[in-house]
């Protein structure tokens, strides 16, 4: 039974998958087809919710970094509202707070 | 009309039961009009011939009563208008008891059955009246409808316990002005009939409705006839009703309708097909694989009607067979890609070889099949002389002791020339501890000495690493999938014994599950029984031991693996127990289950036998063709059980082959420091985990130290944790500045590789300083390495850094610091910050640095126990990441 549960919305251009639970080794190749699947209508921004996430480990980060990556090359725009602190403490000890775009109030992004 | 043979009034011609059942499946084909009929002969039909004929046995029961009493309507007609010889010849001989009453209801008339059933003359009763005769039937059922049909002048019919016979009867009163003609017959045994063909069709009822598999009967040219809604789910449509109606023929339910064919072909000429395997086809044209146990259906004659018979969706089992064969692939590849020799071996002298990889010919000179078949080259005669004894002594004191050993020898090259490998291995047990062989891996590390000597050289073996590396692409998502499903089934001694117990008394008396050993000997796993007490007990455990497979057995248990074929049994003579039981205990214990019947289905999965199910029962005659297919689909679904539990430990066992090559075989002695290392992989070690550490010297600057881990577990991970260890040794040959190492690593994973699999590091270098020692360290992505003060203080090493491989710019620093006497460095992995209580609270970093605090004064071996067991008791045996630690202590 997979720990993680994950909600798609579209609006605006602006396709945000929300994630509840963890991401782990587990269910990351479910958040993997969850992702393609937001990408599928071309957004303008890919938006990674993960304000209800609980823990993020290492394969859920290399989900993280491997989206950001796809999104760059294809000229989109991946931003991430930041999760816990049990799930940003992974993205500070790995420096990828720095790397990464974190906004905190999604709804400027389509407002 | 013929009344001699069969003393019933049916008119249809007496039939053998053979033809019986051909002409009601007929009727089951042909006569769907009829409301009920159909109904209930289309579903026996479909579920079970067995259980079709006693159906239709009941419904002709029913039947016949009916036209019976048609018939014998006009038999009251005779008794009162024709002659009366002509009546009382009929009713002397008809199987119903009848009676004939005057309007006074006195006896004007009883038959030879009536008085069979009542246990008294006609004689004392004509002329008497009816309830002086039967005073104990007033009140009664049977007398209030004769009551009613003597006042009201009405025919009327009851079914009733009778308080004179003494079981349930049924009859008809039919009035007219001479009075009444009453007849009844016991119908106690048919009762009983119908109670158990109603019982036994809820039962199927139920099997057929909530079967997962599907369920169909075809004729023999592909009209369907029956289907259960599993069958329609499974081709994609709403309902069987749905099915029957839009199916035209059973072969466009075939992906390729010529397999359709090919089984029919078979079935004819074998009667019986069990696990076809086809592409099934959709009606949305999508397609799966199935597997398809299926037989014929046969009239009284002989001849072939249609097809009946079980399809089951086994999309998800060939996956797993896929990503089996793939994921075993992977290792193999991977096995052959390492820089040493792996093998397998006997596990005592003359440590005859089983297999041996191919780059033992780099390290001895002699090609690998020159250590294995007939005439081998022993391993012993290309290890040097002087260490043979020791090697040998050592190797069996790890087997006795059941640990991994690590030996460094010195072996002979072809050449003459002296190599010193590092053999680094463990035993694989049976159940029982017997030592089966020896796993190991051989490295040689004169060339890594040479390698660290000669820079080129070095770079030449990194490169090598790496196209060797590169080779490996295997997707990891799939042997966690596999991993997942098999996880399922690890312990398969415990499914299947409680699989018998289930099975038990349902299916038998007994029910017994062997399994043929890694040696060839038949262990029985399961036992189980429907008995209760101790007898039973003392009886389950003397048929649960081992007993080698009889070549010569003519039925039961070892026939059945040897042959692979089902048997059933369904007659046992007692007498001829001793032709099955292989020696006189056997038939001692033998004679105490009192067998009468059997079935024994073959364990066999992809046309291997691996062991035998079978069922006892002390009743002749208790199993059918239905409970054979039952007890066949059991053991094809416990031998996959079987199979992929096998599959699995193989690879664990592989797998902590494999990780031990990845870690240092044993720390070296560092002068000054005290050096302690953990390592915990998570689970079953099915997989090579990603953490990795490393300890070396690099000569002129000092020691180096670094503790890693890769995302993910497996091949793949394996493989970029190889990539690793072989780049940070060679960057460390060339480069001082921990941060530049790291950086040299993060380019060698971005050259080579594009998933986004990264690396997370911490690297430390260790100088002789005037107190203690000097360290500078960085961190990669990693969690920050602690230093515990002698007087107690927790705090990081270094700052955080990126994680390896991801981004071409990487932020690194080195940090630099002093340790004094006492003061203790701590490295760890994520397994450590992220053991999860059951309640899912994290172990943390906090938890971690007030444990550290704890440690003051304690040594570095005492110290990476205590993290060790504070994280294993913090997750309760659950691990769900692997562990692993370097601790280094300034010497006081």
């Amino acid at each position: 039974v997979s720990s993680l549960l994950l909600e798609t919305s579209e609006r605006d251009g602006v396709s945000t998958v929300k994630f509840y639970g963890e991401l782990n080794m587990a269910s990351a190749g479910k958040a993997t087809r969850e992702l393609v699947d937001a990408e599928k209508g071309k957004p303008d921004v890919l938006v990674l919710d993960l304000r209800e996430l609980e823990f993020i480990d290492s394969s859920g980060l290399r989900l993280v970094v491997a989206a950001e990556a796809g999104a760059r090359r294809e000229g989109r725009r991946m931003v991430i509202v930041p999760g816990p602190e049990a799930v940003q403490r992974v993205f500070r000890a790995t420096l990828l707070d720095r790397r990464l775009e974190f906004v905190e109030d999604p709804s400027a992004l389509t407002g | 009309m013929d009344l001699g043979e069969n003393n019933t009034l049916d008119p249809r011609p007496p039939e053998t039961p053979g033809k019986r059942e051909a002409t009601s499946y007929r009727a089951g084909v042909d006569d769907v009009s009829e409301g009920m009929e159909r109904e209930q002969t289309g579903f026996v039909a479909s579920v079970s011939r067995a259980l079709a004929t006693a159906m239709r046995s009941a419904t002709r029961g029913r039947k016949r009563s009916t036209g019976k009493n048609r018939r014998l309507l006009t038999g009251q007609q005779a008794v009162h208008d024709e002659p009366e010889s002509v009546a009382t010849a009929i009713l002397e001989r008809i199987d119903d008891a009848f009676y004939a009453l005057d309007p006074e209801l006195r006896f004007t008339y009883v038959n030879r059955k009536a008085e069979r059933l009542w246990g008294r003359r006609r004689e004392e009763l004509l002329g008497a009246h009816v309830w002086e005769v039967f005073p104990q039937a007033v009140g009664s059922v049977v007398y209030e409808e004769i009551e009613r049909a003597a006042k009201e002048g009405v025919s009327t019919e009851f079914e009733a316990l009778s308080p004179v016979v003494g079981t349930w009867v049924s009859g008809r009163v039919y009035s007219s002005p001479e009075g009444l003609s009453v007849y009844f017959r016991d119908i106690e045994k048919q009762k009983k009939a119908e109670e158990a063909v109603q019982r036994a069709e809820r039962k199927y009822r139920g099997l057929f409705e909530n079967a997962l598999e599907g369920i169909f009967q075809t004729t023999l040219d592909g009209r369907l006839l029956t289907a259960n809604p599993a069958l329609a789910r499974m081709f994609g449509y709403d309902s069987p009703e749905d099915a029957l109606a839009n199916t035209t023929n059973i072969a466009e339910y075939y992906a390729d309708p010529d397999l359709r064919e090919e089984l029919t072909d078979r079935l004819r000429s074998e009667g019986s097909v069990l696990g076809f395997e086809a592409q099934g086809r959709r009606r949305d044209g999508g397609t799966f694989w199935c597997s398809i146990n299926a037989h014929v259906v046969r009239d009284g004659d002989g001849e072939v009607v249609g097809f009946e018979g079980k399809v089951e969706d086994i999309t998800e089992r060939k996956e797993v067979e896929r990503a089996l064969a793939e994921s075993e692939r992977r290792f193999r590849t991977l096995v052959s890609n390492l820089p040493g020799a792996v093998y397998r071996c006997a596990p005592r002298p003359p440590w005859t070889i089983e297999y041996i990889s191919d780059h033992i010919e780099e390290i001895s000179g002699h090609p690998a099949r020159e250590f294995t078949g007939d005439g081998a080259r022993s391993y012993e005669s290309v290890v040097h002389p002087e260490d043979r004894e020791r090697v040998e002594r050592e190797a069996l004191r790890a087997l006795r002791r059941r640990e991994h050993f690590s030996l460094q020898y010195r072996l002979v090259h072809r050449s003459g020339e002296i190599r010193r490998v590092i053999d680094r291995g463990s035993g694989a047990f049976s159940d029982d501890g017997e030592p089966l062989y020896l796993d190991g891996v051989i490295y040689d590390v004169t060339s890594l000495k040479q390698a660290e000597k000669d820079r080129d050289l070095a770079l030449g073996q990194e490169r090598a690493a790496r196209e060797r590396a590169q080779k490996l692409q295997c997707r990891y998502e799939f042997l966690a999938e596999t991993s997942r499903r098999l996880a399922g089934s690890l312990d398969y001694e415990d499914t299947l014994a409680s699989v018998a117990r289930l099975a038990v008394p349902h299916l038998g008396h007994w029910c017994f599950v062997d399994v043929v050993g890694e040696d060839g000997a038949v262990e029985r796993v399961a036992a189980a029984h429907a008995d209760h007490g101790p007898a039973a007990e003392r009886l389950a455990l003397k048929v649960k031991k081992r007993y080698p497979l009889d070549p010569e057995a003519p039925h039961g248990t070892s026939k059945v693996i040897r042959t692979g074929t089902p048997e059933m049994l369904p007659d046992i003579d007692g007498s001829k127990l001793a032709d099955i039981a292989r020696d006189a205990e056997a038939l001692e214990v033998l004679k105490s289950l009192a067998p009468r019947s059997c079935i024994c289905a073959p364990l066999a999965v992809r046309g291997r036998t691996l062991g035998a199910i079978t069922f006892v029962s002390r009743e002749p005659g208790r199993y059918g063709q239905e409970d054979l297919n039952l007890v066949v689909n059991l053991a094809q679904r416990a031998a996959q059980a079987i199979e992929n539990a096998r599959l699995y430990r193989e690879k664990s066992r592989t797998a902590r082959v494999l990780q031990r090559s990845l870690l240092p075989p044993e720390l070296p002695e560092v002068p000054g420091i005290e050096v302690d290392a953990r390592y915990a992989p998570a689970g079953e070690g099915n997989e090579v985990g990603g953490d990795f550490y490393d300890l070396f010297n690099t000569a002129a600057s000092g020691w180096a130290f670094v503790i890693g881990d890769v995302c993910g577990k497996g091949p793949e991970a394996a493989e970029l944790t190889a990539l690793a260890r072989y780049t940070i040794r060679t960057a460390a040959m060339q480069e001082k500045a921990p941060s530049r190492i790291l950086s040299t690593l993060n380019e060698a994973i971005l050259r080579q590789r594009n998933d986004k699999r990264f690396c997370t590091a911490a690297y430390g270098l260790l100088e002789p300083a005037e107190k203690g020692a000097r360290f500078t360290v960085c961190c990669g992505g990693h969690p920050q390495p602690l230093i515990l003060r002698a007087d107690g203080s927790v705090e990081p090493a270094c700052e955080h850094g990126l994680v390896l491989g991801v981004f071409p710019d990487p932020q690194l620093s080195d940090q630099v610091f002093e340790l004094d006497p006492g003061d203790t460095l701590v490295l760890y992995t994520d397994g450590v910050l992220e053991a999860r209580r059951p309640d899912g609270e994290l172990f943390g970093e906090e938890r971690l640095s007030e444990l550290l605090s704890s440690c003051e004064g304690l040594g570095a071996s005492t110290v990476a126990e205590k993290i060790e067991r504070a994280v294993m008791d913090f997750q309760q045996g659950r691990a769900h990441d692997d562990l692993a630690l370097l601790v280094l202590r300034v010497r006081g």
